[in-house]
Protein backbone atom coordinates (compact mmCIF):
# COMPACT_ATOMS: atom_id res chain seq x y z
CA UNK A 1 0.00 0.00 0.00
CA UNK A 2 3.06 2.31 0.41
CA UNK A 3 4.26 1.49 -3.18
CA UNK A 4 3.93 4.82 -4.79
CA UNK A 5 3.87 6.93 -1.54
CA UNK A 6 6.43 10.19 -1.69
CA UNK A 7 9.90 9.82 0.26
CA UNK A 8 9.82 13.41 1.96
CA UNK A 9 12.77 15.12 2.91
CA UNK A 10 12.60 18.03 5.29
CA UNK A 11 15.29 20.60 4.20
CA UNK A 12 16.71 22.64 6.83
CA UNK A 13 17.73 26.38 5.88
CA UNK A 14 19.79 29.00 7.80
CA UNK A 15 19.21 32.83 6.62
CA UNK A 16 17.68 31.80 3.23
CA UNK A 17 20.62 29.10 2.20
CA UNK A 18 20.25 25.05 2.21
CA UNK A 19 22.03 23.28 5.00
CA UNK A 20 24.42 20.61 3.20
CA UNK A 21 22.40 17.88 4.82
CA UNK A 22 19.60 19.00 2.92
CA UNK A 23 21.01 18.08 -0.19
CA UNK A 24 22.66 15.34 0.91
CA UNK A 25 19.09 13.53 2.41
CA UNK A 26 17.87 14.78 -1.24
CA UNK A 27 20.44 12.51 -3.08
CA UNK A 28 19.81 9.62 -1.26
CA UNK A 29 15.79 10.00 -1.12
CA UNK A 30 16.18 10.30 -5.13
CA UNK A 31 18.05 6.88 -5.26
CA UNK A 32 15.56 5.18 -2.64
CA UNK A 33 12.54 7.03 -5.06
CA UNK A 34 14.17 5.62 -7.98
CA UNK A 35 14.32 2.00 -6.29
CA UNK A 36 10.82 2.03 -5.26
CA UNK A 37 9.40 3.93 -8.14
CA UNK A 38 7.91 6.78 -6.07
CA UNK A 39 8.70 10.62 -5.59
CA UNK A 40 10.46 12.62 -3.68
CA UNK A 41 8.78 15.68 -1.83
CA UNK A 42 10.91 18.37 0.05
CA UNK A 43 9.46 20.22 2.93
CA UNK A 44 10.53 23.80 3.10
CA UNK A 45 9.85 26.26 5.89
CA UNK A 46 11.19 29.76 5.81
CA UNK A 47 10.22 33.65 5.45
CA UNK A 48 10.68 33.83 1.65
CA UNK A 49 11.13 30.49 -0.22
CA UNK A 50 11.13 31.03 -3.91
CA UNK A 51 15.04 30.52 -4.54
CA UNK A 52 15.36 27.40 -2.52
CA UNK A 53 12.36 26.01 -4.36
CA UNK A 54 13.65 26.55 -7.64
CA UNK A 55 17.27 25.29 -6.62
CA UNK A 56 15.56 22.07 -4.88
CA UNK A 57 14.25 21.48 -8.21
CA UNK A 58 16.82 21.69 -10.10
CA UNK A 59 18.81 19.04 -7.57
CA UNK A 60 15.64 16.49 -8.80
CA UNK A 61 12.83 17.12 -5.67
CA UNK A 62 9.88 16.05 -7.31
CA UNK A 63 7.36 18.08 -5.12
CA UNK A 64 8.41 21.17 -3.04
CA UNK A 65 5.91 21.62 -0.31
CA UNK A 66 6.75 25.61 0.33
CA UNK A 67 4.72 26.91 3.66
CA UNK A 68 6.17 30.37 3.86
CA UNK A 69 5.68 33.28 7.20
CA UNK A 70 7.61 35.68 8.92
CA UNK A 71 7.45 33.65 11.96
CA UNK A 72 9.37 30.34 10.04
CA UNK A 73 12.30 32.26 9.46
CA UNK A 74 14.10 31.26 12.06
CA UNK A 75 13.49 27.72 13.58
CA UNK A 76 10.80 27.21 16.32
CA UNK A 77 10.59 23.59 17.55
CA UNK A 78 6.93 23.68 18.19
CA UNK A 79 6.18 25.59 14.97
CA UNK A 80 8.08 23.40 12.99
CA UNK A 81 7.15 20.21 14.65
CA UNK A 82 3.44 21.37 13.98
CA UNK A 83 4.22 21.71 10.74
CA UNK A 84 5.92 18.95 9.42
CA UNK A 85 3.15 16.34 11.55
CA UNK A 86 0.32 17.68 9.74
CA UNK A 87 1.53 18.38 6.07
CA UNK A 88 2.29 14.43 7.02
CA UNK A 89 -1.37 13.49 7.85
CA UNK A 90 -2.40 15.74 4.86
CA UNK A 91 -0.54 14.24 2.38
CA UNK A 92 0.61 10.42 4.01
CA UNK A 93 4.30 9.92 2.51
CA UNK A 94 5.51 6.65 3.23
CA UNK A 95 9.00 7.86 4.81
CA UNK A 96 9.83 11.20 6.36
CA UNK A 97 14.28 11.44 6.84
CA UNK A 98 15.15 14.34 8.35
CA UNK A 99 19.20 15.49 9.38
CA UNK A 100 20.55 14.15 12.96
CA UNK A 101 21.27 17.54 13.71
CA UNK A 102 19.83 19.46 16.75
CA UNK A 103 17.13 20.70 14.66
CA UNK A 104 16.24 17.40 12.88
CA UNK A 105 16.58 15.30 15.99
CA UNK A 106 13.92 17.77 17.56
CA UNK A 107 11.81 17.88 15.10
CA UNK A 108 11.33 14.41 13.82
CA UNK A 109 10.99 13.25 17.84
CA UNK A 110 8.12 15.45 18.07
CA UNK A 111 6.57 14.39 14.63
CA UNK A 112 7.18 11.21 15.20
CA UNK A 113 5.50 11.03 18.75
CA UNK A 114 2.57 12.78 17.57
CA UNK A 115 2.01 10.43 14.59
CA UNK A 116 2.73 7.38 16.77
CA UNK A 117 4.87 6.19 14.22
CA UNK A 118 8.22 4.26 14.56
CA UNK A 119 12.02 6.30 14.21
CA UNK A 120 15.64 6.06 14.20
CA UNK A 121 18.21 8.18 14.59
CA UNK A 122 21.92 8.83 13.67
CA UNK A 123 21.60 6.56 10.48
CA UNK A 124 24.12 5.78 8.47
CA UNK A 125 22.45 4.03 6.06
CA UNK A 126 19.19 3.76 4.49
CA UNK A 127 18.15 1.07 2.16
CA UNK A 128 15.28 -0.68 1.17
CA UNK A 129 14.53 -4.62 2.14
CA UNK A 130 13.00 -7.34 -0.23
CA UNK A 131 9.97 -6.59 1.06
CA UNK A 132 9.78 -2.44 0.75
CA UNK A 133 10.40 -1.70 4.41
CA UNK A 134 12.82 1.31 4.62
CA UNK A 135 15.73 -0.42 6.70
CA UNK A 136 17.68 1.85 8.82
CA UNK A 137 21.17 1.56 10.04
CA UNK A 138 22.29 2.76 13.23
CA UNK A 139 25.88 2.11 14.83
CA UNK A 140 26.18 1.04 18.11
CA UNK A 141 29.10 -0.45 20.53
CA UNK A 142 28.50 -4.15 19.20
CA UNK A 143 28.37 -3.53 15.27
CA UNK A 144 25.80 -1.62 13.50
CA UNK A 145 21.81 -2.24 14.13
CA UNK A 146 19.33 -2.74 11.58
CA UNK A 147 15.73 -1.14 12.52
CA UNK A 148 12.63 -1.04 10.27
CA UNK A 149 9.32 0.64 11.32
CA UNK A 150 5.94 -0.98 12.30
CA UNK A 151 3.95 1.30 10.67
CA UNK A 152 4.04 4.53 8.40
CA UNK A 153 5.85 6.96 7.60
CA UNK A 154 8.97 5.56 8.44
CA UNK A 155 10.76 8.09 10.12
CA UNK A 156 14.48 8.58 10.72
CA UNK A 157 17.60 11.34 11.12
CA UNK A 158 20.56 10.64 9.06
CA UNK A 159 24.10 11.69 10.41
CA UNK A 160 25.29 15.13 8.25
CA UNK A 161 28.48 13.50 5.92
CA UNK A 162 27.37 9.86 5.50
CA UNK A 163 25.64 10.77 2.03
CA UNK A 164 27.06 12.08 -0.75
CA UNK A 165 26.57 15.51 -2.74
CA UNK A 166 25.02 14.75 -6.07
CA UNK A 167 26.30 17.18 -8.59
CA UNK A 168 23.10 19.59 -9.91
CA UNK A 169 21.07 18.58 -12.48
CA UNK A 170 20.16 21.65 -14.68
CA UNK A 171 16.36 19.46 -15.81
CA UNK A 172 14.31 19.51 -12.63
CA UNK A 173 11.12 20.35 -13.15
CA UNK A 174 9.85 20.11 -9.47
CA UNK A 175 6.92 20.97 -8.78
CA UNK A 176 5.76 23.52 -6.03
CA UNK A 177 3.11 23.06 -3.48
CA UNK A 178 2.20 26.17 -1.43
CA UNK A 179 0.52 25.57 1.77
CA UNK A 180 -0.44 28.21 3.99
CA UNK A 181 0.58 28.02 7.23
CA UNK A 182 -2.91 29.20 8.91
CA UNK A 183 -4.37 25.96 6.60
CA UNK A 184 -1.99 23.35 8.62
CA UNK A 185 -3.48 21.64 11.70
CA UNK A 186 -2.95 23.17 15.09
CA UNK A 187 -0.46 26.42 13.59
CA UNK A 188 -2.54 28.67 15.12
CA UNK A 189 -2.26 27.25 18.55
CA UNK A 190 1.32 28.05 18.76
CA UNK A 191 2.87 28.53 22.63
CA UNK A 192 6.66 29.30 21.28
CA UNK A 193 7.89 32.87 20.11
CA UNK A 194 11.19 32.61 18.81
CA UNK A 195 13.36 36.14 19.97
CA UNK A 196 16.37 36.04 18.19
CA UNK A 197 19.04 33.94 16.70
CA UNK A 198 23.20 34.84 17.66
CA UNK A 199 25.39 33.00 14.62
CA UNK A 200 28.29 31.73 16.36
CA UNK A 201 31.64 32.15 15.36
CA UNK A 202 33.02 29.11 12.31
CA UNK A 203 36.43 27.91 13.22
CA UNK A 204 38.55 28.33 10.31
CA UNK A 205 39.02 24.89 9.01
CA UNK A 206 35.79 22.51 10.01
CA UNK A 207 36.99 19.46 10.98
CA UNK A 208 34.76 17.87 8.18
CA UNK A 209 36.72 19.64 5.71
CA UNK A 210 40.16 19.17 7.87
CA UNK A 211 43.05 17.14 5.97
CA UNK A 212 44.63 15.82 9.18
CA UNK A 213 42.96 15.43 12.47
CA UNK A 214 44.41 14.62 15.78
CA UNK A 215 41.24 12.86 18.12
CA UNK A 216 41.70 13.07 22.02
CA UNK A 217 39.67 10.30 23.95
CA UNK A 218 39.31 9.85 27.56
CA UNK A 219 42.73 8.15 27.87
CA UNK A 220 44.31 11.56 27.76
CA UNK A 221 43.19 13.55 30.66
CA UNK A 222 42.88 17.28 31.68
CA UNK A 223 46.45 17.35 32.31
CA UNK A 224 47.77 16.42 29.00
CA UNK A 225 45.01 17.42 26.71
CA UNK A 226 47.04 20.48 25.77
CA UNK A 227 49.67 18.01 24.21
CA UNK A 228 46.44 16.87 21.73
CA UNK A 229 46.26 20.59 20.60
CA UNK A 230 50.19 20.94 20.03
CA UNK A 231 50.44 18.01 17.92
CA UNK A 232 47.39 19.01 15.73
CA UNK A 233 48.94 22.59 15.27
CA UNK A 234 52.45 21.39 14.49
CA UNK A 235 51.11 18.86 11.89
CA UNK A 236 48.96 21.42 9.81
CA UNK A 237 46.00 19.22 11.34
CA UNK A 238 42.87 20.39 13.93
CA UNK A 239 41.68 18.26 16.63
CA UNK A 240 39.24 16.24 17.35
CA UNK A 241 37.64 14.46 20.62
CA UNK A 242 35.58 11.19 21.74
CA UNK A 243 32.18 11.71 23.68
CA UNK A 244 34.10 11.28 26.78
CA UNK A 245 36.55 13.93 26.23
CA UNK A 246 33.81 16.31 25.19
CA UNK A 247 31.58 15.59 28.12
CA UNK A 248 34.54 15.63 30.35
CA UNK A 249 34.77 19.68 29.36
CA UNK A 250 38.52 19.31 28.01
CA UNK A 251 37.22 20.48 24.70
CA UNK A 252 34.03 21.74 23.48
CA UNK A 253 30.94 19.71 21.61
CA UNK A 254 31.61 20.93 18.69
CA UNK A 255 34.86 18.95 18.45
CA UNK A 256 32.73 15.52 18.80
CA UNK A 257 33.72 13.20 16.27
CA UNK A 258 31.03 10.30 15.50
CA UNK A 259 27.42 9.80 16.72
CA UNK A 260 25.71 12.79 17.64
CA UNK A 261 28.80 14.53 16.24
CA UNK A 262 30.88 15.54 13.11
CA UNK A 263 31.67 12.63 10.22
CA UNK A 264 35.29 13.26 9.04
CA UNK A 265 37.15 12.04 6.52
CA UNK A 266 40.82 13.12 6.71
CA UNK A 267 43.71 11.37 5.20
CA UNK A 268 45.60 11.58 8.14
CA UNK A 269 44.05 10.01 12.05
CA UNK A 270 45.99 10.23 14.89
CA UNK A 271 43.61 8.83 17.68
CA UNK A 272 45.66 9.63 21.39
CA UNK A 273 43.75 7.89 24.12
CA UNK A 274 40.88 6.51 22.25
CA UNK A 275 39.49 3.29 23.25
CA UNK A 276 37.86 2.29 19.48
CA UNK A 277 34.03 2.96 20.61
CA UNK A 278 32.34 2.20 17.37
CA UNK A 279 30.29 5.08 18.02
CA UNK A 280 33.05 7.39 17.63
CA UNK A 281 35.04 5.69 14.42
CA UNK A 282 31.40 5.32 12.90
CA UNK A 283 32.18 8.85 12.53
CA UNK A 284 36.00 8.25 10.76
CA UNK A 285 35.76 7.30 7.15
CA UNK A 286 38.60 5.38 5.58
CA UNK A 287 41.85 7.67 6.28
CA UNK A 288 44.63 6.76 4.50
CA UNK A 289 47.41 6.71 7.87
CA UNK A 290 45.71 5.87 10.84
CA UNK A 291 47.74 5.85 14.01
CA UNK A 292 46.66 4.90 17.63
CA UNK A 293 48.03 5.47 20.47
CA UNK A 294 46.58 3.71 23.27
CA UNK A 295 48.22 2.34 26.83
CA UNK A 296 45.69 -0.04 27.01
CA UNK A 297 47.39 -2.94 24.64
CA UNK A 298 43.92 -4.73 24.22
CA UNK A 299 41.82 -1.74 23.31
CA UNK A 300 39.50 -2.66 20.16
CA UNK A 301 41.40 0.71 18.07
CA UNK A 302 43.98 -1.47 17.56
CA UNK A 303 42.00 -3.14 15.16
CA UNK A 304 41.26 -0.33 13.06
CA UNK A 305 44.23 1.47 12.75
CA UNK A 306 47.21 0.73 10.25
CA UNK A 307 50.24 1.47 13.11
CA UNK A 308 49.69 1.36 16.91
CA UNK A 309 51.63 2.12 19.74
CA UNK A 310 51.23 0.68 23.37
CA UNK A 311 52.15 3.29 25.74
CA UNK A 312 52.09 6.43 27.56
CA UNK A 313 51.36 8.55 24.99
CA UNK A 314 52.85 11.49 26.81
CA UNK A 315 56.24 9.86 25.90
CA UNK A 316 55.97 9.81 22.40
CA UNK A 317 53.48 12.97 21.67
CA UNK A 318 56.31 15.35 22.33
CA UNK A 319 58.57 13.86 20.29
CA UNK A 320 56.17 13.74 17.21
CA UNK A 321 55.40 17.42 18.16
CA UNK A 322 59.46 18.33 17.57
CA UNK A 323 60.02 16.40 14.72
CA UNK A 324 56.84 17.65 13.22
CA UNK A 325 57.83 21.30 13.52
CA UNK A 326 61.16 20.26 12.47
CA UNK A 327 60.00 19.11 9.04
CA UNK A 328 58.16 22.11 8.01
CA UNK B 1 6.43 25.99 40.22
CA UNK B 2 6.18 22.19 40.04
CA UNK B 3 9.03 20.82 38.11
CA UNK B 4 9.38 17.04 36.96
CA UNK B 5 13.12 16.07 35.99
CA UNK B 6 13.04 12.60 34.03
CA UNK B 7 16.43 10.64 34.93
CA UNK B 8 17.58 7.69 33.22
CA UNK B 9 20.04 4.58 35.00
CA UNK B 10 23.00 3.82 32.02
CA UNK B 11 25.90 1.35 32.93
CA UNK B 12 28.66 3.28 33.49
CA UNK B 13 30.56 4.02 29.55
CA UNK B 14 33.79 3.58 31.87
CA UNK B 15 33.36 -0.44 32.47
CA UNK B 16 32.18 -1.50 29.41
CA UNK B 17 33.62 -4.00 27.75
CA UNK B 18 33.36 -6.07 24.33
CA UNK B 19 33.23 -9.39 24.11
CA UNK B 20 36.80 -10.36 22.52
CA UNK B 21 35.14 -13.61 20.49
CA UNK B 22 31.73 -12.56 19.90
CA UNK B 23 32.03 -8.89 19.66
CA UNK B 24 28.72 -8.15 21.74
CA UNK B 25 28.83 -6.37 25.15
CA UNK B 26 29.61 -8.28 28.08
CA UNK B 27 26.21 -6.61 30.15
CA UNK B 28 27.19 -8.29 34.05
CA UNK B 29 29.21 -6.76 36.68
CA UNK B 30 28.87 -3.19 35.07
CA UNK B 31 28.30 -0.48 37.59
CA UNK B 32 25.04 1.64 36.72
CA UNK B 33 25.19 5.49 37.10
CA UNK B 34 22.52 8.42 36.35
CA UNK B 35 22.71 9.47 32.72
CA UNK B 36 25.56 12.45 33.64
CA UNK B 37 23.53 15.00 31.50
CA UNK B 38 20.26 13.98 33.42
CA UNK B 39 22.29 15.71 36.59
CA UNK B 40 22.41 18.72 34.98
CA UNK B 41 18.55 18.50 34.25
CA UNK B 42 18.14 18.08 38.26
CA UNK B 43 20.80 20.91 38.89
CA UNK B 44 18.64 23.20 36.93
CA UNK B 45 15.60 21.95 38.28
CA UNK B 46 16.62 22.60 41.81
CA UNK B 47 18.08 26.36 40.78
CA UNK B 48 14.57 27.16 39.61
CA UNK B 49 13.17 25.69 42.49
CA UNK B 50 15.54 28.28 44.70
CA UNK B 51 14.37 31.39 43.14
CA UNK B 52 10.92 30.52 42.16
CA UNK B 53 9.91 28.01 45.01
CA UNK B 54 8.05 24.93 44.47
CA UNK B 55 8.76 21.12 44.19
CA UNK B 56 10.79 19.19 42.20
CA UNK B 57 10.02 15.44 41.55
CA UNK B 58 11.92 12.96 39.69
CA UNK B 59 10.68 10.30 37.58
CA UNK B 60 12.27 6.85 35.72
CA UNK B 61 11.51 4.13 33.34
CA UNK B 62 13.60 0.86 34.45
CA UNK B 63 13.79 -1.97 36.19
CA UNK B 64 13.72 -2.20 40.32
CA UNK B 65 17.20 -1.54 40.67
CA UNK B 66 16.53 2.30 39.30
CA UNK B 67 15.47 2.80 42.77
CA UNK B 68 19.33 3.89 43.20
CA UNK B 69 19.24 6.42 40.73
CA UNK B 70 16.43 7.94 42.09
CA UNK B 71 17.32 7.42 46.02
CA UNK B 72 20.64 9.97 44.81
CA UNK B 73 18.29 12.30 43.00
CA UNK B 74 16.80 12.59 46.57
CA UNK B 75 19.68 12.51 48.23
CA UNK B 76 20.81 15.42 45.37
CA UNK B 77 17.80 17.46 46.94
CA UNK B 78 14.60 16.71 44.70
CA UNK B 79 11.22 16.66 47.12
CA UNK B 80 10.16 13.05 45.61
CA UNK B 81 10.66 10.50 43.44
CA UNK B 82 8.13 8.41 41.03
CA UNK B 83 9.25 4.74 39.16
CA UNK B 84 7.64 3.51 36.34
CA UNK B 85 8.56 -0.44 36.47
CA UNK B 86 7.39 -3.41 35.25
CA UNK B 87 8.19 -6.25 32.90
CA UNK B 88 5.92 -5.01 30.42
CA UNK B 89 8.05 -2.18 29.98
CA UNK B 90 11.63 -3.76 29.04
CA UNK B 91 12.50 -3.79 25.05
CA UNK B 92 10.85 0.08 24.68
CA UNK B 93 12.41 2.20 22.11
CA UNK B 94 12.21 6.12 22.69
CA UNK B 95 8.25 6.02 21.62
CA UNK B 96 7.03 3.09 23.78
CA UNK B 97 9.62 4.95 26.77
CA UNK B 98 7.78 8.48 26.31
CA UNK B 99 4.05 7.13 26.23
CA UNK B 100 5.45 5.53 29.43
CA UNK B 101 7.59 8.27 31.33
CA UNK B 102 4.00 10.59 29.92
CA UNK B 103 1.98 8.81 31.73
CA UNK B 104 4.17 8.35 34.92
CA UNK B 105 4.38 12.10 34.96
CA UNK B 106 0.54 12.72 34.58
CA UNK B 107 0.35 10.08 37.76
CA UNK B 108 2.47 12.44 39.60
CA UNK B 109 -0.04 15.46 39.22
CA UNK B 110 -0.11 18.64 37.61
CA UNK B 111 3.21 20.39 36.48
CA UNK B 112 4.75 23.52 35.03
CA UNK B 113 7.78 21.75 33.37
CA UNK B 114 9.48 18.86 32.79
CA UNK B 115 12.98 18.65 32.47
CA UNK B 116 15.14 16.03 30.81
CA UNK B 117 18.89 15.61 29.59
CA UNK B 118 19.77 16.40 26.04
CA UNK B 119 20.71 12.48 25.27
CA UNK B 120 21.58 9.27 27.16
CA UNK B 121 25.29 8.10 27.07
CA UNK B 122 23.60 4.37 25.95
CA UNK B 123 21.03 5.20 23.48
CA UNK B 124 22.15 8.85 22.65
CA UNK B 125 19.07 9.58 20.52
CA UNK B 126 18.03 12.89 22.01
CA UNK B 127 14.64 11.72 20.76
CA UNK B 128 12.76 10.86 24.49
CA UNK B 129 12.38 14.41 25.79
CA UNK B 130 10.43 15.68 22.55
CA UNK B 131 8.74 12.53 22.29
CA UNK B 132 7.58 13.08 25.68
CA UNK B 133 6.62 16.56 25.04
CA UNK B 134 4.64 15.68 22.28
CA UNK B 135 2.61 12.77 24.15
CA UNK B 136 1.92 15.55 27.07
CA UNK B 137 0.88 18.26 24.29
CA UNK B 138 3.18 20.68 25.49
CA UNK B 139 5.82 22.89 23.86
CA UNK B 140 9.46 21.93 24.22
CA UNK B 141 12.68 23.24 23.56
CA UNK B 142 16.00 20.89 23.44
CA UNK B 143 19.85 21.30 23.77
CA UNK B 144 19.10 24.17 26.15
CA UNK B 145 21.92 25.91 27.96
CA UNK B 146 20.51 28.84 29.68
CA UNK B 147 17.01 28.78 30.97
CA UNK B 148 15.28 31.70 33.38
CA UNK B 149 11.41 31.98 33.70
CA UNK B 150 9.44 34.78 32.41
CA UNK B 151 6.34 36.89 32.34
CA UNK B 152 5.06 34.61 29.80
CA UNK B 153 6.30 31.22 31.12
CA UNK B 154 9.71 30.11 30.34
CA UNK B 155 13.07 31.96 28.31
CA UNK B 156 15.62 29.71 27.24
CA UNK B 157 18.56 29.68 25.01
CA UNK B 158 19.06 26.40 22.79
CA UNK B 159 22.38 25.31 21.03
CA UNK B 160 22.18 24.71 17.58
CA UNK B 161 24.99 24.20 15.40
CA UNK B 162 24.87 27.27 13.52
CA UNK B 163 24.30 29.06 17.03
CA UNK B 164 22.10 30.36 19.55
CA UNK B 165 18.14 30.53 19.22
CA UNK B 166 16.23 32.39 21.55
CA UNK B 167 12.67 31.20 22.73
CA UNK B 168 9.91 31.77 25.03
CA UNK B 169 6.98 29.82 25.59
CA UNK B 170 3.90 29.61 28.25
CA UNK B 171 3.75 27.05 30.49
CA UNK B 172 3.50 24.11 31.11
CA UNK B 173 6.45 23.00 28.78
CA UNK B 174 9.56 20.66 28.71
CA UNK B 175 13.22 21.00 27.94
CA UNK B 176 16.19 19.44 27.42
CA UNK B 177 19.23 20.63 29.10
CA UNK B 178 22.91 20.31 27.96
CA UNK B 179 25.80 19.97 29.81
CA UNK B 180 26.44 23.60 29.55
CA UNK B 181 23.81 24.85 31.35
CA UNK B 182 25.34 24.52 35.03
CA UNK B 183 27.52 22.44 37.05
CA UNK B 184 25.76 19.57 38.99
CA UNK B 185 26.13 19.70 42.79
CA UNK B 186 27.93 16.92 44.81
CA UNK B 187 25.83 15.34 47.65
CA UNK B 188 25.61 16.76 51.04
CA UNK B 189 25.18 14.98 54.15
CA UNK B 190 22.48 17.52 55.44
CA UNK B 191 20.58 16.81 52.38
CA UNK B 192 21.18 12.98 52.14
CA UNK B 193 19.82 12.61 55.79
CA UNK B 194 16.60 13.71 54.52
CA UNK B 195 16.34 11.75 51.49
CA UNK B 196 14.61 8.73 53.33
CA UNK B 197 11.93 10.15 54.39
CA UNK B 198 10.72 11.59 51.25
CA UNK B 199 8.20 9.59 49.34
CA UNK B 200 9.30 7.19 46.42
CA UNK B 201 6.17 5.74 44.12
CA UNK B 202 6.38 2.47 42.37
CA UNK B 203 3.80 2.17 39.26
CA UNK B 204 3.62 -0.78 36.86
CA UNK B 205 1.73 -1.20 33.79
CA UNK B 206 -2.10 -0.88 35.54
CA UNK B 207 -1.02 1.60 37.98
CA UNK B 208 -0.18 4.16 34.92
CA UNK B 209 -3.30 2.65 33.12
CA UNK B 210 -1.68 1.97 29.74
CA UNK B 211 -2.25 -1.39 27.78
CA UNK B 212 0.36 -3.71 27.65
CA UNK B 213 0.38 -2.35 23.68
CA UNK B 214 1.10 0.66 24.32
CA UNK B 215 4.66 0.06 25.81
CA UNK B 216 7.90 -1.94 25.91
CA UNK B 217 8.47 -4.09 23.06
CA UNK B 218 4.96 -4.30 21.68
CA UNK B 219 4.66 -0.83 22.00
CA UNK B 220 7.49 -0.06 19.88
CA UNK B 221 7.49 2.35 16.82
CA UNK B 222 10.84 0.03 15.55
CA UNK B 223 12.52 -2.95 16.10
CA UNK B 224 15.40 -4.21 14.75
CA UNK B 225 15.77 -6.78 12.71
CA UNK B 226 19.92 -7.73 11.98
CA UNK B 227 23.10 -6.66 13.79
CA UNK B 228 25.60 -6.46 10.85
CA UNK B 229 29.30 -6.91 11.70
CA UNK B 230 31.78 -3.98 11.85
CA UNK B 231 33.83 -3.74 8.69
CA UNK B 232 36.76 -5.51 9.27
CA UNK B 233 39.68 -3.44 10.66
CA UNK B 234 43.33 -2.97 9.33
CA UNK B 235 44.55 -5.05 11.93
CA UNK B 236 47.33 -2.53 13.25
CA UNK B 237 50.87 -3.11 13.30
CA UNK B 238 52.22 -2.08 16.44
CA UNK B 239 55.29 -0.52 16.72
CA UNK B 240 57.42 -0.90 19.39
CA UNK B 241 60.80 -0.02 20.55
CA UNK B 242 61.85 3.51 22.62
CA UNK B 243 59.36 6.94 22.20
CA UNK B 244 62.36 8.19 20.17
CA UNK B 245 62.49 5.42 17.47
CA UNK B 246 58.50 5.12 17.48
CA UNK B 247 58.16 8.86 16.94
CA UNK B 248 60.54 8.70 14.27
CA UNK B 249 59.18 5.50 12.31
CA UNK B 250 55.45 6.99 12.82
CA UNK B 251 56.76 10.69 11.10
CA UNK B 252 58.12 8.72 8.63
CA UNK B 253 54.95 7.65 7.73
CA UNK B 254 53.89 10.70 7.55
CA UNK B 255 56.14 12.02 5.36
CA UNK B 256 55.25 9.30 2.94
CA UNK B 257 51.89 10.44 2.73
CA UNK B 258 53.00 13.34 1.33
CA UNK B 259 50.91 16.12 2.97
CA UNK B 260 51.37 19.94 2.49
CA UNK B 261 51.19 21.17 6.00
CA UNK B 262 49.37 24.57 6.34
CA UNK B 263 50.26 25.31 9.19
CA UNK B 264 49.08 25.62 12.82
CA UNK B 265 45.47 25.83 13.21
CA UNK B 266 43.82 24.67 16.37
Amino acid sequence: MSKNREIWVVAEQRQGELKRITLELLGRALSLAEEKGSQVGVLLMGKSNDNLCRELAQKGADRIYSIEGDVLELYNPELYSRVVAGLAKEFEPGAILLGATVQGSAVSSSVAATLRTGLTAHCCDLSFSEEGRLRQVVPSLEGYYVFVSHSYPEMASVSPGVFPLLPLEEAGKGEVVNRELSSIEGCLEIKTSVLSFEKSVKDAVSLEDAEIIVAGGAGVGSAGWSMVEDLAEALGGVVGATRPAVDEGWIGHERLIGQSGKNVSPKLFVAVGVSGDPLHLSGVREPELFFAINKNEKAAIFQFADYGVVGDYRKVLPLLIEAAVNSR
Amino acid sequence: MEIVVCIKQVPDPGHIQLDPKTGTIIRGGVPAIINTVDKNALEAALQLRKINGGRVTVVSMGPPSTVEALQEALALGADRAALASDRAFAGADTLATSVTLAALINKTGPFDLVLCGYSSLDGGTAQVGPQTAAILEVPFFTAVQKMEKSAAGIQVEMETEEGVVAAESSLPALATITKGMNRPRGIRLSEAKKAKNKELFTYDLQGLGLSDDQVGEKGSGVCMVEVLPLPAGRDAEIISGEPEEIAGKIQGEIMKLGLQSRGGNK
